[in-house]
């Protein structure tokens, strides 16, 4: 049973709402699996907690992001007091860089223009620190943009939102989500950062992480050494020193990575992030919007309509079941990505053994071929071309930059830059997106079709949409005045 | 034994002490059955009737896990009878087994519920919060925002497997706290 599949399945247990054959297998999924139990034992204490929060007489108070938002737009600088947590947020956007220095605080911080976050401390009253500072307990929310943070202790250290920190004490960050750069000088040694899978001890050097919520952490070290141990499985403590890259493994492992310097920043970025400018196509499948798409039988040829649905049974996604040893290839009829255009995708799916799942972009809907396809394979990332399967060979290149294992569920991009040059993304929102592969396509094949594949396995995916920016640089590099 | 006032209070504390994991203990051996804050009552009432044999220095805890297994079990008989489908014997006892040597700590974890639940989006939140505090039913929270259940089911999962992870995660940075 596949992660999905357990999770899906215990909610419906524990929502009473599994029975018959959905309850004898994961019924005989936890007679089996001792991960499966763990997960089992997991979502009974989630719910028990939040029956008892449910149950409570007063469920804590809680001030909504959105309206935070909502008050920095209107550019209030605004204080609320939380009753039961005695928490005192402070919201702001910052419109120009800004330093606030108060004496000797643990943490002040620096924000790029155009940064959206939220601050708030757990001291309260007097004692609640001003500006832009955090003492311990104080959280730092960054929903975009980038901070620049300076312990007092000298370390020095650049974050990308989003982002989720919160300072523990002087020497120990918690970076529940975001992707960061920290310079530590000899005498802050020791200096630590926690994150959802593991904890970082430094020893004196200059690393960066990277902490997203469907991925398993990543540690890179460019100059001295770290110690790093893995909060799961095994828990494996190792010491990478410079030069080296770690990916925190499922069990409990580290695993190789290539080292990225591209991914961190080493200054703030100096201009605001742009967003997409327009959405071309978007379908969210909360309906049988199935006359839109074609689907075909990948290896033997020919229409294969009844191996896909849309919203089947109200479910909201698009759903490839091409049956044992065959491939279904689902592409849109009229949606061509364009220059200067992304496609999107959600893929909820997870890769096992054996099974495949694509985005591919084909120049005919109604032909077993595609001009380049973005393939996973046992979690792995492959790119193919048509000529990897027909007579004229390789039709081009690849520059893979980070290839960290899939995990499901995942967002993916493909952004076209050039009738010939395109990048390949992953991750939630647009301003979190790592690179996985730069592609160059020998010669222009025109319009595009967007689409998906799945081979040997039901494949699902949400949210299909083509996505237009202004401008057809790097978001990501452009945005980087300094870069590793 | 007859219990003195003191030992009276020490018994009522043990006791005390151990509802949230013991509620947890319960509500793991009864997923997705409603009534595991009666059972709780139930088992509490057997407690007190047998205090007498509390000895006080004991492992109360797992007395009291031992009479909760029995209640949540003759409440499984009941729900058998009326043929509801359950897990079967001897998982549940597999289950129940694990629980027991794995006890959770329900104040660092509601704790940290609390911070989860302030790090999901407003319409999730708004989504978890509506369907655990006021108990409704997916169907009824269908109908009235207007989204299809299987829609809702997904969005929920997902939900709660963030919070699965945000939770095992704060409870493993306050372990680190001095």
């Amino acid at each position: 049973m596949s992660t999905h599949d357990l999770e899906l399945s215990l909610t419906d247990l524990f929502e009473g709402r599994l029975e018959g054959e959905d309850l004898a297998d994961l019924q005989r999924e936890l007679h089996t699996n001792p991960e499966a139990r763990l997960a089992y034992r997991d979502y009974a204490r989630l719910q028990n907690v939040l029956q008892l929060r449910a149950e409570g007489s007063d469920p804590m108070y809680v001030i909504s992001m959105d309206q935070v938002v909502e008050r920095r737009r209107r550019r209030y600088l605004k204080s609320a007091a939380l009753a039961s947590a005695a928490v005192l947020v402070l919201a702001l956007i910052a419109m120009g860089l800004i330093l606030i220095r108060t004496p000797e605080p643990t943490l002040a911080f620096v924000a790029s223009p155009g940064s959206e976050f939220s601050l708030s401390h757990e001291l309260a009253g007097e004692e609640a620190p001003t500006g832009l500072v955090l003492e311990p307990g104080s959280r730092l929310e960054i929903r975009s943009g980038t901070v620049e943070l300076h312990f007092g202790s000298g370390v020095r250290g650049i974050v990308r939102g989003p982002a989720d920190l919160t300072l523990r004490r002087d020497d120990l960050l918690d970076l529940a989500r975001g992707t960061a750069w920290f310079h530590v000088p000899g005498k802050a040694s020791g200096f630590q950062v926690s994150t959802p899978d593991l904890i970082l001890t430094d020893l004196g050097t200059e690393f960066g992480i990277l902490s997203q919520a469907e991925f398993l952490d990543e540690v890179h070290v460019f100059s001295g050494e770290v110690e790093i141990t893995n909060r799961y499985g095994l828990k494996r403590r190792e010491t990478v020193t410079v030069g080296q890259a770690r990916v925190a493994g499922p069990a409990g492992r580290w695993n190789e990575t290539p080292l990225r310097e591209d991914h961190f920043l080493t200054g703030l970025p100096v201009s605001e992030p742009r967003e997409f400018e327009e959405t071309v196509v978007h379908d969210d499948f909360e309906s049988d919007s199935s006359a839109d798409y074609l689907c075909l039988d990948y290896y033997r040829g020919g229409e294969f309509p009844e191996r896909f649905r849309i919203d089947d049974d109200d479910n909201g996604l698009l759903e490839i079941t091409p049956g044992r040893g065959r491939a279904g290839q689902v592409v849109h009829r009229s949606a061509t990505l364009e220059v200067g255009q992304t496609f999107r995708m959600d893929w909820l799916t997870p890769a096992q053994s054996g099974y495949g799942i694509s985005q591919v972009l084909t120049d005919r809907i109604d032909q077993k071929r595609y001009s380049v396809r973005l393939r996973v394979s046992d979690g792995a990332y492959q790119i193919d071309f048509r000529g990897d399967h027909e007579a004229g060979g390789t039709m081009g290149s690849v520059e893979w930059h980070n290839r960290s294992p899939y995990t499901a569920p995942e967002t993916f991009w493909v952004k076209r830059m050039s009738p010939t040059q395109f990048a390949w993304y992953r991750g939630a929102e647009p301003t979190e997106r790592i690179k996985i592969a730069e592609i160059t396509l020998d010669s222009a094949p025109g319009p595009l079709h967007v689409g998906v594949q799945a081979w040997a396995t039901t494949a699902r995916f949400d949210n299909l949409a083509i996505l237009r920016s202004e401008d057809l640089e790097e978001p990501a590099d452009d945005r980087v005045p300094e870069s590793r | 034994m007859k219990l003195d006032a003191r030992q009276q209070a020490e018994f009522v504390g043990e006791i005390t002490r151990h509802q949230g994991t013991l509620r947890g203990y319960i509500v793991s051996l009864m997923p997705g059955i409603s009534g595991a804050g009666d059972v709780l009552q139930e088992t509490n009432l057997v407690l007190w009737e047998k205090r007498h044999k509390f000895e006080p220095g004991s492992n109360s805890r797992a007395w009291a896990f031992a009479i909760a297994r029995l209640r949540v079990k003759m409440h499984r008989r009941q729900l058998m009878r009326l043929g509801r489908p359950l897990l079967d014997e001897d998982l549940a006892e597999e289950l129940a087994k694990e629980a027991e040597e794995t006890p959770e700590e329900v104040e660092e974890r509601l704790s940290a519920l609390s911070k989860c639940l302030r790090r999901l989006d407003e319409k999730n939140r708004r989504l978890i919060e509506h369907h655990y505090f006021s108990a409704d039913s997916l169907e009824n929270l269908s109908a009235s925002c207007g989204r299809p259940v299987n829609s809702l089911r997904v969005t929920l999962c997902r939900i709660r497997a963030a919070l699965r992870k945000c939770i095992n995660h704060e409870v493993s940075v306050s372990r680190l706290r001095p």
